[in-house]
């Protein structure tokens, strides 16, 4: 009982705290929210430290829910990735005339889907994650009332969100049909029990593909990728920094422990139809990125593309490829902070500072931030030794250790049309000249962030141990027997 | 006969230090030049080009004494130090004097001596007088690494050095492109050449480390040369040869030493006369084991000598410039130097090199005279006459024309008629006739030349005559010095059956065997006799036709038709050469670029990247904007993923 | 002086560090700063060089750090003779550009200068690097510093040519790392332990791999050094990023990059896979004969002075990667003095072309003409390198080639002897252009107002010329260096080559003798690694091992 208490504790200190949030802001003298912003980045401070403290294994709640080194893992993640991004968030709403103080618990309470949904060893919880989640930035995606575009891709989100969820739990409800659990372990114990034939397995192939469906749109994964390029577009850029990291490690997160747990009796037929998926993912996404004018854009793509090289590791499904999808998910969110956050940083209201062509000449006029930018997309890309190349080096090994040669090969590949599009940034920042009309000087608190990202970066790659050694730890107990 | 010639002796090797001197101090002028030539001034730069020059023929002197003065077959040696080891190959730079190069070293430091000095009057007026000592300095070193080397690589630098110097000095007045473009083709055909003697050498190093004996010292390839493998000497030999062919300017490489001509007149008399051009006699010679361990090699050497010799002299008669005049007949003379190697007759052949550089390094100099003292002028037909304002440049230009005609008593009857002699005698009768005919075309083209110039009335520009003089002495002595030698430089290989002993030839037994004519006395009398004949039948004819001046060529004209033309434009082998190799090269190189550079390559990685980019633009336009197509797409998706996952889970239960 | 190699790496990154902290404007400083900071590693080599044992093949100085203990790579650090000289090569070269750069580089001074020495660090990583995936890290990163120096004081295609130096460097170098990853998966397979991961290099020599995988692997790795080689036909990027490079990037591009895929021949891909090289050796060798003609040819009907020398690069190139896959001693050690050779001759070359270029901004060869009248000096400095280049004897080429060849002839007769009309269509098109440039008269009359070399200049092409002298006068210091490391070397292949030049029909060298007594001295653990079979299996296996093994604490 303790246990469960414990192990529950710091959700519930993450709820009250958002719920507090909301609170302060009301009486929030300061229309840049900025004790608010600090107050939500002490919130997620202090769940990620209480998560750390009541770690433990064993699943509570009818084994619903455990704080285990994987939840553990992506506790820290989640909450690194929402206090960045709230942060980045503070000159940038107050500049965009984004006056709500309600943004913060907002992004509070996604963080805290992240978490569930990394926690959740029962479907039904882990849907209740994704909910928790997917609402929370269904409204931050359209958060900037005024912006057609904001409330467009908020909309479009919100719809096929939502039917993605449907799926998602019709799926859950087929499986619970068959298995007569929706508990991880049982679900997969059920699986592998019983030989399931005729109707029966058709539709068990069904639930599988429903399941998949949900978590692949929430990762991007193609053909349920095309909502990311124009939401990614139309949200805030904090508010895309924050789905383009920490959503997709939520995604990422429920996706390997559904897969690799209560689905590994299914690895057979799945590792074809993911292996596909990897492979088409990364593909389309690195070309079409190729043809993107728009720098978030870009980057929607380019996210596509990177969750192709993360479905890698899902498709190998060994210890080695989970730990490593866990790093790269670690490294991927520190460069992808970083880049959106020297757009943050620069944008200015009227001058979004989303056009490739917008950073013309920025090595001359802000060396600091061309710098870190170049560095992001260096790493993006793959050239060593940043944390982007540790990245791609862990899930290829394990994908190589599990005999997916050619995937791997093709995943290499990937990256030479890759380095195209990313270097084209550090092209046209450092050999272009600059505009006449000059942007303007970073912020202080994105340059900061800006800075962190770019030192977590390299140390992701110099020295990636530490995060390496941790990555394997919490994913050493996930996988069943 | 082959085998009589080839009892060579074994070699007594005596160790010194002084011969890397031999090529040092000219290598010493270089520097001086380069560095302070142009600050010290005219007279210390030609004294220093002569000193060095000097100094080089005492020690080569010296070097040569010891081994006249020593038991046959001794060879002083100098090795220096070892320069390239890589695996089986090593290459010294070691430097050895015996018979053979102590004659070469001789000839080249002496007449190279006389050459400096005639400069130091010839180029007095230049402005870029440094330059041209640093190159002729340069040349003389090379040219003793050249003859001084005892291995092949080693030879080859000094090869390629010779080459390069040619190459300099034929552009030596560079602003004018022609003088520049006949340095380059100098240096490319000689390159061609040397891709063979690389080639070559290459062959017989390979064959001698399966023999276990990887070296290209000369000594080791001419002890071993009958071991070979019959293809490998045939095939190392024809590939040296190929080399000489380069530089000794035969068939078919011969086409860059007529436009050579455009270097200053020493430097024809230097190197495309008296030196370079004999380096691949040299070779051919300083290789005779290799050579005659390949006779079908040595085949090819007699008779692309031979027709050499008859296709340049036959060129020579219708040539209206003096210097080209003399080109055609350098090339020629080569010819027969290689008809006597093929022959096997190696001493003949350098006797003739020796004798050669002497008269024929005195026509190039006296050319250099008369076009001198006609200020640039240098074509014979607006010469004429020429003996009364220039009587030292006369005298002895005409004793050179006597040499090389073969007038018995002067230095190239003896030389030449001696390898006619061996052609006859080991049986090669159509060598020896090509001979012949050539000694009497040489004869008359010779006279031909001496005539206009010389006698008659002056045809030219009155004010050229008005200005013309006889040349400073720095020019006259080398030419007075010259002819004595073009005189009595035969007189050291003296047949026996005109009462001599043959000095020369028993001198270089040791380093190329000993040639026997085996002749009967009569036989031997009655080929020098035809000889004579036909170089004296050139003469007369020639001298008869020319004294009414060079309208004499109609006559030829007339006679000979259209070849007659042909033969004015040397066959125009340039224009064939330049339609069958250059021009096909230069568009094979331009379609090469254009073609698989920019279109195949480059079209396959633009178009890769066209690909990619083009399948970029039509999957973003998957991506409308529209929530009814993108949710028509999910649906589809969730169509398309369990229709996959039970094609698997089929394959799956199949498998 | 236990660290010598990690300091020699980290001089000219740190010197950029510090360079980038000097107050913009402050040129003079920078200048002063940047060469004072490429001699530490110059001086460091020396010393390097006088500690260097030349009898021995294996490496030297070596350093292991922990870098990724999970991935078994490991910061480790070493040298042979191979690598000493192309360390000395790069430690030579840019001090001399660093000094050029003051007359070629007009704006962002100091990045050029933080870039040149960023660039150092990478090359010496590369070349001391004896951990595989270090040597990528290395090999990688080079990229980026070559890419901003030649898309930011580039010519008018800047971009273009930038973007595709990266992207044909790195469509081969990418496969090559999928490649490393699996020689290091398959690390001691074949001596019956599961396969745990190493990169490091001397742990993979040796190591099992199907004939198959083998050839997969090394196409991998020939397809990443043949681009930077570049060999045919694989060179097209080559001279739209020399024509479009400033000067300095050029000499450095030739100089010493182009170097690190033959190196990377030698180093990795011949000891690493011994049978799938020499199996490939006609192939590659016959792409290299046509690379030799090839380039000289086109070389022949450049317009552009430095197009020219790209192509004749591609040329010479050919010659070092004929004589690498001789596989006898002449040959390798050939094409290892031949890779300096380049460096010196080539990198002078470009610098040769810079001054004119600086003067007149056009390289166009039919805009000069005459220059020698004009250029007196320059002329005699551009004509040494120029016959230093088409490798005449006493200079320092000539001794790359004429072992090259020799080694190429023993090889092959027909690919030797296509070669040596290499030789002469070398001196073709450096000829011609030396010709059009420098002979005739003053046609273009911009060209009378040119002066000659300045005293900067000069300094930085004399000391390569006198280098080209010392090389080719006498070379047998450098040769000592490389002899018992190209002895090594071959000793990888001796068993392989030895059957091949039996198949040809040419008695085994003496290199395959005398190396495999090196080997057997120097590293007995691979005679005992022979492989006992059973290896290809295990990939497959060894995903279902941990997922067993972890299972129970749930």
């Amino acid at each position: 009982m303790t246990q469960a208490i414990n192990s529950g504790l710091p959700l519930i200190v993450a709820c009250s705290w958002a719920l507090l949030l909301i609170v302060v802001e009301m009486f929030s003298g300061d229309r840049r929210f900025v004790g608010v912003a600090w107050m939500g980045v002490i919130g997620l401070a202090v769940t990620a430290a209480m998560s750390v403290h009541y770690a433990s294994v064993p699943a509570v709640y009818g084994n619903a829910l455990a704080l285990d080194g994987y939840a553990v893992y992506f506790n820290l993640l989640a909450c690194t990735l929402g206090a960045a991004a709230m942060l980045l968030s503070i000159d940038y709403l107050g500049d965009a005339g984004i006056v709500r103080g309600e943004y913060y618990s907002l992004m509070f309470f996604a963080v805290i889907g992240v978490v569930i949904m990394a926690a959740a060893t029962d479907l039904i919880v882990m849907f209740i994650g994704l909910e928790t989640m997917s609402m929370a930035v269904y409204v931050l995606a359209g958060i900037r009332k005024s912006d057609l575009r904001s409330n467009e891709a908020a909309l479009k989100y919100f719809l096929l969100g939502a039917l993605a969820s449907a799926l998602l739990l019709y799926g859950v409800a087929l499986l619970y049909t068959i298995t007569g659990s929706t508990v991880l372990a049982d679900v997969s114990k059920a699986l592998s029990d019983t030989q399931h034939a005729g109707a029966d397995h058709l539709v068990l192939l069904l639930a599988t593909g429903l399941v998949l469906i949900g978590f692949g749109f929430k990762i991007a994964a193609v053909p349920f990728h095309l909502w990311a390029p124009d939401v990614y577009e139309g949200a805030p850029t904090t508010v895309t920094a924050f789905m383009a990291t920490a959503v997709k490690a939520g995604g990422f997160a429920a996706l390997m422990r559904t897969v690799l747990v209560a689905l590994a009796p299914m690895r057979a037929e799945l590792a074809p139809v993911l292996w596909g998926a990897a492979a088409v993912t990364m593909t389309l996404g690195n070309v079409v990125a190729l043809r993107q004018t728009s720098l978030k854009r870009m980057l929607a793509y380019s996210s596509i593309a990177h969750t192709g090289y993360l479905l890698v590791g899902v498709t190998a499904g060994t210890n080695e490829a989970g730990s490593s999808v866990l790093f790269y998910l670690a490294a991927y969110g520190a460069m992808n902070i970083g880049a959106f956050g020297v757009m943050a940083a620069l944008a200015r209201r009227g001058r979004g500072c989303e056009k490739i062509s917008d950073f013309s000449g920025l090595a001359q006029t802000h060396p600091a931030m061309a710098c870190a930018m170049a560095l992001f997309m260096l790493s993006l890309t793959g050239i060593p030794p940043l944390g982007g190349f540790v990245g791609k080096l862990y899930v290829f090994t394990a994908a190589m250790h599990a005999g997916l040669v050619w995937l791997v090969v093709i995943a290499a590949l990937n990256s030479v049309v890759s380095a195209a599009y990313y270097l084209g940034v550090v092209r046209t920042m450092y050999f272009d000249n600059a505009p006449a009309d000059v942007l303007p000087p970073a912020r202080p608190y994105a340059a900061v962030v800006v800075a962190v990202a770019a030192v977590v970066t390299i140390l992701l790659g110099v020295a990636p141990s530490p995060v390496l050694g941790s990555a394997a730890r919490a994913f050493s107990k996930v996988l069943l027997g | 006969m082959h085998a009589a010639a080839t009892e060579v002796t074994a070699s007594l090797p005596i160790a010194v230090s002084y011969l890397r001197y031999i090529p040092l101090a000219p290598l010493v002028g270089v520097l001086f030049h380069v560095a302070l030539g142009y600050r010290l001034g005219r007279r210390a730069v030609g004294l220093v080009a002569c000193a060095a020059v000097a100094v080089s023929f005492a020690l080569a002197a010296k070097a040569f004494l010891t081994v006249l003065g020593s038991a046959a077959g001794t060879v002083v040696t100098d090795n220096v130090y070892q320069w390239l080891s890589s695996g089986e190959f090593t290459a010294n730079v070691t430097f050895s004097v015996d018979a053979l190069s102590s004659v070469m070293i001789m000839v080249v430091t002496g007449v190279g001596f006389l050459i400096h000095l005639y400069s130091i009057g010839y180029m007095a007026h230049e402005e870029d007088y440094a330059r041209f000592f640093a190159y002729l300095n340069l040349f003389t070193a090379a040219m003793l690494v050249l003859v001084l080397a005892d291995n092949l690589p080693l030879m080859f630098v000094g090869w390629e050095g010779v080459g390069l110097c040619s190459y300099l000095l034929i552009g030596f007045w560079y602003t004018d492109p022609e003088k520049a473009s006949a340095g380059k083709k100098a240096f490319l055909v000689n390159r061609i050449g040397d891709a063979g003697f690389v080639l070559g050498a290459f062959t017989i190093f390979w064959a001698l480390v399966d023999l276990g004996q990887g070296s290209l010292t000369f000594a080791t390839i001419n002890a071993r040369a009958a071991e070979l493998p019959a293809w490998a000497s045939l095939a190392g030999a024809l590939l040296l040869f190929v080399g000489a062919t380069g530089k000794s300017a035969q068939i078919p490489l011969y086409v860059w030493l007529p436009d050579a001509m455009a270097g200053p007149t020493p430097v024809s008399a230097l190197i495309h006369a008296a030196t370079m051009v004999t380096a691949g006699v040299y070779m051919v010679a300083r290789l005779h084991g290799l050579f005659e361990a390949a006779p079908a090699a040595l085949q090819v050497v007699g008779i692309v000598g031979a027709a050499t010799a008859l296709l340049a002299a036959t060129i020579g008669i219708a040539q209206t410039d003096i210097k080209k005049v003399l080109a055609y007949s350098t090339v020629s003379q080569l010819g027969y130097m290689f008809l006597a190697l093929g022959v096997g007759a190696y001493g003949a052949g350098i006797f003739h090199v020796m004798t050669h550089a002497f008269f024929k390094a005195l026509l190039f100099l006296g050319a250099g005279s008369v076009i001198h003292g006609l200020h640039d002028e240098q074509d014979i037909r607006r010469m004429g006459g020429v003996a009364q304002k220039m009587p030292i440049t006369h005298a002895t230009f005409a004793l050179g024309v006597l040499a090389i005609a073969g007038v018995p008593g002067l230095s190239g009857f003896f030389s030449k008629d001696e390898i006619l002699a061996s052609a006859y005698a080991g049986g090669h009768f159509g060598l020896w006739i090509c001979g012949v005919l050539g000694a009497s075309i040489t004869a008359f083209y010779m006279t031909r030349l001496y005539v206009l110039t010389f006698r008659g009335k002056f045809r030219g520009d009155h004010h050229k005559w008005d200005h013309a003089h006889e040349s400073p002495i720095q020019m006259t002595l080398p030419l007075m010095v010259l002819a004595a030698l073009a005189v009595v430089g035969g007189y050291v290989g003296v047949p026996e059956v005109l009462g001599g002993n043959n000095a020369f030839a028993e001198y270089l037994a040791p380093s190329v065997g000993h040639h026997q004519l085996g002749l009967a006395a009569g036989t031997e009398l009655m080929l020098m006799g035809i000889s004579v004949a036909a170089a004296l039948t050139g003469i007369g004819l020639a001298w008869v036709m020319y004294s009414k001046g060079p309208d004499a060529d109609l006559i030829l004209k007339n006679k000979l038709g259209g070849l007659y033309q042909q033969m004015r434009e040397a066959y125009n082998i340039d224009a064939v050469y330049d339609a069958l190799v250059v021009q096909p090269l230069m568009r094979a190189s331009d379609a090469l670029w254009h073609s698989v550079d920019v279109r195949v390559i480059d079209g396959v990685a633009n178009g890769t990247a066209a690909a990619v980019n083009s399948a970029g633009e039509g999957w973003r336009r998957w991506s409308t904007g529209n929530v009814q197509h993108y949710m028509l797409t999910v649906l589809v998706g969730v169509a398309a993923l369990i229709l996959a996952l039970t094609l698997s889970s089929l394959i799956g239960v199949a498998g | 002086m236990r660290n010598a190699l990690s300091l020699l790496v980290l001089t000219p990154a740190i010197g950029a560090l510090l360079l980038g902290a000097v107050p913009n404007g402050a040129e003079a400083l920078m200048r002063r700063l940047s060469l004072a900071v490429s001699l530490v590693p110059l001086a460091i080599c020396v010393w390097i060089w006088s500690v260097f044992d030349t009898s021995r093949g294996d490496f030297q100085l070596v350093e292991r750090v922990g870098w990724l203990p999970q991935f078994g790579a490991s910061y480790m650090v070493g040298i042979d003779g191979i690598s000493l000289l192309l360390i000395a090569l790069t430690v030579v070269l840019t001090p001399i550009v660093l000094i050029a750069a003051a007359g070629s580089v007009h704006h962002r001074f100091k990045g050029y200068l933080v870039a040149m020495l960023m660039l150092e660090s990478t090359m010496l990583g590369s070349l001391v690097a004896i951990d595989l995936l270090l040597f990528y890290v290395f090999w990688e990163l080079m990229l980026v510093p070559m890419f901003l120096i030649i898309g930011i004081w580039g010519g008018e295609r800047r971009v273009y040519a930038s973007i595709k130096f990266l992207l044909f460097t790195m469509v081969g170098s990418l496969p090559m790392l999928a490649a490393i990853i699996y020689l290091a998966m398959q690390h001691g397979v074949g001596a019956g332990q599961v396969g745990n991961l190493s990169f490091a290099l001397g742990d993979l020599y040796g190591t099992h791999l199907s004939p198959v995988a083998a050839q997969a692997c090394f196409l991998a790795f020939f397809l990443a050094f043949a681009v930077k080689v570049p060999m045919f036909p694989l060179h097209t990027w080559l001279p739209d990023a020399h024509v479009e490079a400033p000067t300095g990037g050029s000499v450095i591009l030739a100089g010493v990059l182009l170097k690190m895929g033959t190196y990377g021949f030698l180093r990795f891909a011949l000891p690493l896979f011994p049978e799938a090289m020499v199996a490939a050796s006609y192939w590659i060798g016959a792409l290299a004969v046509i690379g030799i003609v090839y380039g000289a040819l086109v070389a022949m009907v450049q317009p552009d002075m430095k197009k020219l020398v790209a192509y004749s690069s591609v040329s010479h190139l050919g010659f070092v990667m004929l004589g690498i896959v001789s596989l006898n001693t002449a040959g390798v050690e050939g094409a290892v003095y031949q890779m300096l050779n380049h460096g010196v001759s080539t990198g002078a070359l470009f610098l040769l072309v810079g001054v004119v270029y600086e003067r007149r901004h056009t390289r166009l060869i039919a805009e000069y003409g005459g220059l020698w009248k004009q250029l007196p000096v320059y002329a005699v400095c551009f004509l040494v390198v120029m016959l230093s280049s088409i490798g005449l004897p006493g200079l320092n080429g000539f001794v790359g080639e004429f072992l090259i060849l020799l080694g190429a002839f023993r090889f092959n007769h027909a690919l030797g002897a296509v070669a040596a009309s290499g030789v002469v269509l070398g001196a073709a098109y450096m000829l011609w252009m030396y010709q059009r440039v420098m002979f005739g008269p003053v046609t273009n009359e911009k060209n009378l107002k040119l002066t000659d070399m300045t005293r900067r200049e000069l300094a930085t092409v004399l000391p390569l010329i006198a280098l080209a002298f010392v090389m080719g006068v006498y070379p047998r210091p450098f040769f000592d260096v490389m002899r018992a490391s190209v002895a090594t070397t071959l000793a990888h292949a001796s068993k392989a080559t030895a059957a091949r030049d039996l198949a040809a029909g040419n008695q085994p060298t003496a290199h395959a003798a005398a190396g495999a007594s090196i080997r057997v001295r120097e590293s007995p653990r691979h005679v005992v690694a022979e492989p006992e079979g059973g290896g290809a299996a295990a990939p497959a296996e060894d995903s279902a091992v941990p997922a067993a093994g972890n299972g129970e604490a749930h």
